[in-house]
């Protein structure tokens, strides 16, 4: 027989999301951080090649 | 984060990217993002920031939002330009409107080159203050490359 998990309150269910839209928020500024480096890298490629 | 890693290696980036939440703080785009106070904004050739004091303690402000709890880090380019014309300066950075709770730094006006900062803090606010000020009526001082990012993990 499985385990039964413990059903979580809504307490703990609203905590669990503002967890995931805290750790949401940390991947959007860091993947917005490496498209605008990859944006200027790809100007600066493009200039030189002018 | 696979995602993270993947993006970190696309770049070539051995240090972790995040986003400037600053707008233009580069100044490459002009002063566009910032407001004064008791001071006129110039905009270099050199792509910098100039703030005249009309008053004392004139400044340039900017509000922007962050993640609470998270260690972001600030750093900065100042500079004075000499000639009698630079004056002592301020950062601060707070949670409220001239507020400094997480950072207070005052420059001398004897500082004749460029001085870099960078300082790592963790805000427990979503909306932060930063205001560069001038001490000295009529006078300058100068800023660039101003970047607060999600500090490195």
């Amino acid at each position: 027989m499985g385990k039964k998990e413990k059903k979580l309150t809504n307490e703990e269910k609203l905590e669990n999301l503002k967890k995931q839209s805290k750790d949401c928020e940390i991947l959007y500024q860091r993947l917005q951080g490496a498209i605008e480096l990859l944006e200027s890298m790809i100007k600066e490629n493009d200039e030189k090649a002018d | 984060m696979p995602i993270l890693s993947l993006s970190n290696n696309i770049c070539s980036e051995s240090q972790p990217l995040a986003l400037n939440v600053l707008l233009n703080a580069s100044f490459s785009g002009g002063t566009e993002g910032f407001s004064a106070t008791n001071a006129d904004l110039t905009y270099s050739p050199a792509k910098r920031l100039g703030i005249q004091a009309t008053a004392t303690n004139g400044y340039a402000y900017q509000n922007f939002s962050v993640i609470p709890g998270v260690p972001y880090s600030i750093s900065f380019k100042w500079h004075l330009t000499g000639g009698g014309t630079q004056s002592a300066g301020n950062l601060k950075l707070g949670s409220t409107d001239g507020g400094h709770e997480y950072m207070n730094l005052n420059y001398a006006d004897d500082d004749a080159t460029y001085q870099s900062g960078d300082i790592d803090f963790t805000a427990t606010a979503s909306t932060l203050y930063l205001r560069l000020i001038t001490a000295t009526d009529t006078k300058y001082t100068h800023w660039d490359n101003i970047i607060i990012k999600l500090a490195q993990e």
